[in-house]
């Protein structure tokens, strides 16, 4: 018993730290790591919702999913996404940060503006923007009939459709990500500036030589969000194009949904899940290692 | 044994006795009471005569089916029917019967088990031995020798017209269109895309395969065709199916009649509609004109049907028969299955309470023109519907004679979902040969064969 005490007594203040700890590791353990071993686990099954899991099948369902052509093409559409996020909406966020920090006066203004659209609720804006692409009556097409230009067909238009989809996020650049590059400008030293200035350095030199190489954490942090957020795409071409048209706007979620709910192929679903969350996981830990790797030569 | 101790036992069993005689007891040989679970399609924001059909009805049910308990429950609106189905039945709370899954999915539930087993309870079914049931989707609802499900209503799904917008047009109504080259010549004089109407609302999205399946039939041909052997043969990819395709290419690129937006979804297709902006449309009348009146204000007599126009002078017109089925709880007790099928048997097929029912859903102006369960009531109920716009029964006779029922294979919905994506291919390339259509369904068809062997045989 005393022994006991005493050994409280020694590590109370780590005793104290895990007994907060534990709820929320057992809240983790059973909402999240249960669900993700459990998802695994019916991969090796036909699962059946009534007699739970199933006719075991080994890897029958990687073997499917391997040579499913509608796979490769939601594949093929998630790195089609991520290449026009990274061309339209990823940079943005940051010019938008460097330009606020450079303001003097109307900061506190500004930032709450290009804050908001993180507050917006996603699915009104998302079915603004549907209607907006709308080729018969949006107001795309109705600017583009003042302006004497030829209506599109926005949406329903394999060329245009990601770049409609992911336009909205280039004309509202902020929330989330403009305040995490602002966050980092802000904590670049005043000094570096003033420095560079008596050295004659440019405004562009500035941003070559002192902030990018400073914010650069948060731009790796920024890529890796950004690649999971694409291979998670599900709510926009849920609701803008249904992965339409001809499947041009279908990701590898939305694919795993349809399965499941659709086709009723549970294991399938879960097995293009697996696969997505393999791609992201193996990007993610060579990005990872090269940041690392950069950082130690640094 | 002491005096106190007597006193004490004889308290004792004086308490047990008044204890077990407060407990509510069911009479022998009085039945005992089954509860069971159904769900329903009325929320309380519904017309006023859907819930005063389903007071009527669990008040009829109380009254005349004592042994059974019935709680009432509406699905939750506005999330897919078929996934709170699925996820009920995970958590153990789903229903005991209902009556939304379509006989098409019938085949996909019965072999993954979602739904019950019912063929002793149809076997013995009197209604059905004395042939006053529908038996039009016999063929989706018994797999393998086995029942899974009894019909509860039908839709005829044809061409939807509105006759205003038509007349706006410059369309003439005792010339509806009765052959393609018809069909789309007035199509593209209804069309104006600056008035915002257009001469046919295309159902490009996903469900395509569903009004693709009557156009199909029009041109002569078949979705599926089968072998004899319990296998079938993929039809889309022949003459018919590519003709049909090309037709739907020709409204969009040739006759400009359709709306631009031809992968729009259901919800948009059917405000389409429903607001007007369609002449022509895919679908039956009974499924929009309540909506559109409360919506959009447009009289349910604005609007008629007649069926897929033939391909060619002396084709056969086309239309589409679909539904929904009651079906049950395959981890429901045989006490619970059997309260279900006789609470089933009364709602849907006694003549009596169906009679009070449609007179009841006419009086409150929704009596729709599906076709019930109960088939030999059919005229009955299309007697009592006085509240009809007055084209309605002639033009439902006339589509009706040309019906037929939605294929129901295995994997039929496999095959609807794979089609889906070549059919939007070929409606959205302006410049497409025949001999492209032709390839893009039969690479389709294709893979169908290598993919469901056991169903599909060339």
């Amino acid at each position: 018993m005393d022994n006991f005490r005493s050994f409280c007594r020694n590590n109370s203040s780590s005793l104290s730290a895990w007994l907060f700890l534990i709820p929320g590791i057992i809240g983790f353990l059973l909402f999240k790591y249960y669900p993700i071993l459990f998802g695994f686990f019916t991969t090796f099954f036909n699962y059946n919702i009534i007699n739970p899991p199933g006719e075991f099948v080994g890897l029958r369902n990687y073997w499917l999913v391997l040579h499913d052509s509608n796979f490769y093409n939601t594949l093929k559409n998630n790195i089609e996404f991520f290449l026009v996020t990274m061309a339209i909406n990823f940079w943005p966020p940051i010019v938008v940060a460097v330009l606020v920090n450079e303001l003097r006066k109307y900061k506190l203004f500004f930032r709450t503006i290009y804050f908001i659209p993180a507050i917006a609720p996603p699915v009104a804006m998302i079915i603004l923007w549907k209607y907006i692409w709308q080729p018969d009556y949006g107001f795309a097409n109705y600017i583009l009939k003042l302006l004497g230009l030829a209506p599109q067909l926005w949406l329903n238009n394999p060329a245009l459709v990601k770049w409609c989809m992911r336009f909205p996020d280039f004309i509202m650049a902020g929330g989330l990500p403009f305040i995490i590059y602002l966050a980092a400008l802000q904590d670049i030293p005043p000094d570096y500036f003033e420095a560079a200035s008596i050295d004659g350095a440019s405004f562009l030199q500035k941003i070559r030589y002192i902030v990018f190489p400073l914010i650069m954490p948060a731009i790796g942090i920024m890529f890796v969000l950004t690649l999971i957020e694409i291979f998670n795409y599900f709510d926009v071409p849920m609701i803008m194009t249904g992965g339409g048209p001809a499947g041009c706007s279908e990701t590898m979620v939305l694919y795993a949904f349809q399965k499941a709910y659709r086709d009723l192929e549970y294991s399938y679903s879960n097995t293009v899940v697996l696969f997505n969350f393999l791609f992201v996981f193996i990007i993610t830990v060579f990005y990872l290692k090269l940041s690392f790797k950069k950082e130690e030569k640094g | 044994m002491k005096m106190a101790q007597k006193k004490l036992l004889l308290l004792s069993v004086l308490m047990l006795f008044t204890v077990t005689a407060c407990i509510p007891r069911q009479s022998y040989g009085a039945p005992k009471k089954v509860t069971i679970k159904f769900w329903h399609r009325v929320f309380g924001d519904s017309p006023e005569g859907e819930r005063k059909a389903l007071e009527y009805t669990l008040k009829m049910v109380k009254k005349n089916l004592k042994n059974i308990n019935v709680v009432a429950e509406p699905i939750t609106p506005g999330v897919d029917y078929r996934q709170q189905y699925d996820k009920a039945l995970m958590a153990g709370d789903a229903p005991t019967v209902w009556y939304l899954i379509p006989p098409v999915d019938i085949p996909a539930r019965a072999e993954n088990g979602t739904i019950a087993d019912i063929t002793g309870l149809v076997d013995n079914w009197k209604m059905r031995k004395e042939k006053k049931v529908w038996n039009v989707f016999d063929n989706a609802l018994k797999i393998k020798g086995k029942w899974y499900g009894i019909p509860y209503e039908g839709y005829v799904a044809a061409t939807i017209y509105n006759k205003e917008t038509i007349k706006a047009g410059g369309g003439d109504l005792k010339k509806l269109p009765k052959t393609w080259s018809e069909f789309g010549d007035m199509g593209k004089q209804l069309t104006s895309k600056e008035k915002g109407r257009f001469g046919y609302i295309l159902l490009g999205m996903d469900w395509n395969a569903w009004a693709f399946t009557a156009w199909v039939w029009s041109a002569g041909g078949d979705m599926v065709i089968g072998n004899g052997d319990g296998t079938y043969k993929i039809g889309f990819q022949e003459d018919p199916g590519v003709n049909a395709a090309l037709m739907w290419h020709k409204m969009i690129w040739e006759y400009r009649m359709t709306q631009t937006n031809v992968l729009e979804s259901w919800a948009d297709v059917q405000q389409d509609i429903q607001s007007g902006r369609g002449a022509f449309g895919w679908g039956d009348p009974g499924r929009y004109a309540e909506a559109a009146e409360s919506k959009f204000g447009v009289k349910r007599d604005v609007f008629g049907i007649i069926p897929v126009p033939a391909k060619d002078k002396g084709g056969e017109p086309a239309a589409l028969i679909g539904g929904q089925t009651w079906t049950f709880n395959p981890k429901a007790t045989k006490a619970q299955l059997n309260a279900a099928f006789e609470f089933v048997n009364y709602v849907s097929y006694n003549e009596k309470f169906l009679t009070g029912l449609w007179k009841l859903r006419n009086n409150y102006g929704v009596l729709g023109p599906e076709i019930p369960g109960r088939f030999d009531l059919i005229d009955k109920k299309y007697a009592l519907a006085n509240k009809w716009p007055a084209n309605w029964k002639t033009e439902y006779a006339r589509v009706a004679k040309v019906s037929k029922a939605e294929p129901s294979c295995p994997h039929w919905n496999d095959l609807k979902n794979a089609i889906a994506k070549p059919l939007q291919q070929i409606c959205l390339k302006e410049n497409i040969t025949r001999d492209e259509v032709k390839e893009i369904l039969t690479k389709t068809a294709n893979e169908l064969y290598a993919k469901y062997p056991e169903s599909f045989k060339k």
